[in-house]
């Protein structure tokens, strides 16, 4: 059996963003010629201050804190997209971040082209993915349309179709941010019983959600964020019913830092 | 070793690499009933149009000029979009890059071999095709073209590479790489020839035992030659030009000069991609 953890060891995570982004070369030169001087330097922003976590196999995690706390920045830096201005962060097992749905789709390609498009984005081999494909199409109700190319679907077909892939496959471990499903309320129940296969599925689970009776259902360790650090660490019950005490004095809560 | 890490992780993303290659070639000939062959049309109206011009402006017999052209032309268009093209690839990427983890090195190199599997067949298929009107021979010469086009999709790569990362910190740099890459291609002997060769194949202009001068004469003065040739292209589309127009191997000078070429861009442009590499995400 194999092992799956996430650790992160002391990991900060620092943006510089430039008060005059100058984005060209043009306005640089110019800018230069002129003398001029906007910005009073770079502002910087702590999206992640010294996070030190252990995610060990089987575990479900949730993560709560307020816009800006840094829950979007910890899973962009778990799945790699950030690297860590300093500090480790190591992860075993198939990874599948699901911050988004319909990443990488090419509108001009077909249904079942996408499907193999978007397969390969996650790192599932065409093999694996063939046998996947009946199941997709059957959930998505979108058999008939297996050769039309995405551009002529409409935004509720494509959103079932990114939902109906990303829902498939078998990750290791899952990062959820929110769980997404729009659709008519007959669509929104399968989807929801489909993305707890899903979740049953993972080894490991890191989900942020502002859905608080999310983390009672799917989570068994909730973690609480505050201005890129990790101010508690318990059972979900507990912080969630801590966390809505919180909310409701509304102390400072929005002034944490920029939002990423 | 920032780049030796960056070389690893694309070969771990190769399925990803089939895949962006497959689908723009896929939707690039898709919706078109003459595909692939619809793609060749513009390069020979080029070449048409070039041909009857040039060969009557500069007096070239215009069947060899034609194929000096085809020669020099075909190489370098792939060479000039491959830029043009990865120079966008990793900021067009950006939706994808901000949901998902990828070595960032894998969005120029698949335009890159796109544009290479057209390329490759294109000039196969324009040989095929006019080769016979235009007097090509077939030469044992011809066993260059594999290096050659390693050589230049080398050379692709590495400028390709950090025309992607610089206009990630600057959005105007596309603009001047257009102006830049049309400055080149009248530096680079492609629609004029450096050397009067044609003239000596077919010996319409220049009589036998015409005074060595006449014979070498082209529309470059002797003492300007030399700097036509510190053109890093220049040697690029010689590997070309030799094995295609000349029916022979490119000289020595010429085939080092390609070589480092070839090895200089793709070396310098990964260095170049891998210090920036990790950075370019919080640019996007």
């Amino acid at each position: 059996m194999e092992d799956h953890f996430i650790q992160l060891d002391d990991v900060h995570l620092t943006f510089r963003i430039h008060a005059a982004r100058t984005y060209s070369i043009k306005e640089t030169v110019v800018n230069a010629v002129l003398r001029r001087n906007y910005g009073k330097g770079p502002t910087i922003v702590n999206a992640l201050r010294g996070i030190t976590l252990n995610v060990p196999n089987g575990q479900r995690l949730g993560i709560i804190g307020d816009n800006g706390s840094g829950k979007s920045s910890m899973l962009k830096v778990i799945s790699k997209i950030y690297p860590p201005t300093s500090g480790k962060v190591r992860c075993q097992g198939f990874l599948v971040p699901l911050l988004e749905v319909g990443i990488g789709f090419n509108f001009e390609l077909s249904g079942l082209e996408n499907i193999f498009l978007t397969g390969a984005i996650m790192g599932i081999k065409r093999k694996e993915m063939e046998k996947k494909v009946d199941s997709i199409f059957e959930f998505s109700e979108l058999a008939d349309f297996a050769n039309t190319p995405v551009k002529y679907y409409s935004s509720g077909m494509t959103q079932r179709l990114a939902f109906s892939i990303a829902t498939e496959v078998d990750p290791e471990i899952l990062l959820l941010d929110e769980i997404f499903s729009a659709g008519d309320i007959h669509w929104m129940e399968r989807a929801e019983a489909r993305m707890r296969g899903l979740i049953d599925r993972t080894r490991i689970l890191v989900l942020v959600s502002h859905q608080m009776e999310l983390f009672e259902k799917y989570c068994d360790r909730v973690i609480w964020m505050q201005k890129g650090q990790i101010i508690a660490d318990g059972e979900p019950a507990e912080l969630v019913e801590r966390y809505r005490a919180t909310a409701g004095a509304g102390a400072g809560a929005l002034t944490g830092d920029v939002s990423t | 070793m920032a780049t030796l890490s960056t070389i690893t992780e694309v070969w771990r993303f190769r399925e990803v690499i089939k895949n962006f290659v497959a689908q723009d070639l896929k939707v690039k000939y898709r919706r078109s009933y003459l595909g692939f062959f619809w793609s060749l049309l513009n390069p020979m109206l080029q070449l048409a149009v070039i041909s009857a011009v040039f060969s009557l402006i500069f007096k070239f017999e215009i069947r060899s000029y034609a194929l000096y052209v085809l020669s020099g032309l075909i190489p370098w268009s792939f060479l000039a979009t491959s830029i043009t093209e990865s120079s966008m690839s990793v900021i067009s990427a950006e939706s994808m890059l901000k949901r998902q983890y990828f070595p960032k090195l894998i969005f120029p190199l698949s335009i890159v071999m796109q544009n290479m599997v057209t390329f490759v067949l294109s000039l196969i298929a324009l040989l095929c095709f006019l080769g016979f009107f235009i007097g090509f021979k077939l030469t044992p010469s011809l066993m260059i073209l594999p290096l050659s086009f390693l050589y230049i999709m080398a050379t692709a790569l590495g400028l390709g590479a950090i025309a992607a990362v610089l206009n990630v910190y600057f959005r105007d740099v596309q603009h001047l790489i257009g102006v830049f890459l049309s400055a080149w291609f009248y530096i680079t002997p492609i629609i004029y020839p450096m050397e009067a060769k044609q003239a000596q194949d077919n010996g319409a202009q220049v009589k036998p035992g015409a005074p060595a001068e006449m014979i070498d004469a082209g529309p470059i003065p002797h003492e300007y030659r030399q700097y036509f040739k510190i053109n890093p292209f220049f040697s690029i589309i010689e590997m070309f030009h030799r094995p295609i127009y000349d029916g022979r191997l490119p000289t020595r000078s010429e085939f080092i000069a390609a070589t480092i070429v070839a090895f200089g861009s793709l070396g310098v442009g990964l260095l170049f991609f891998g210090y920036f590499d990790k950075k370019l995400i919080f640019h996007l």
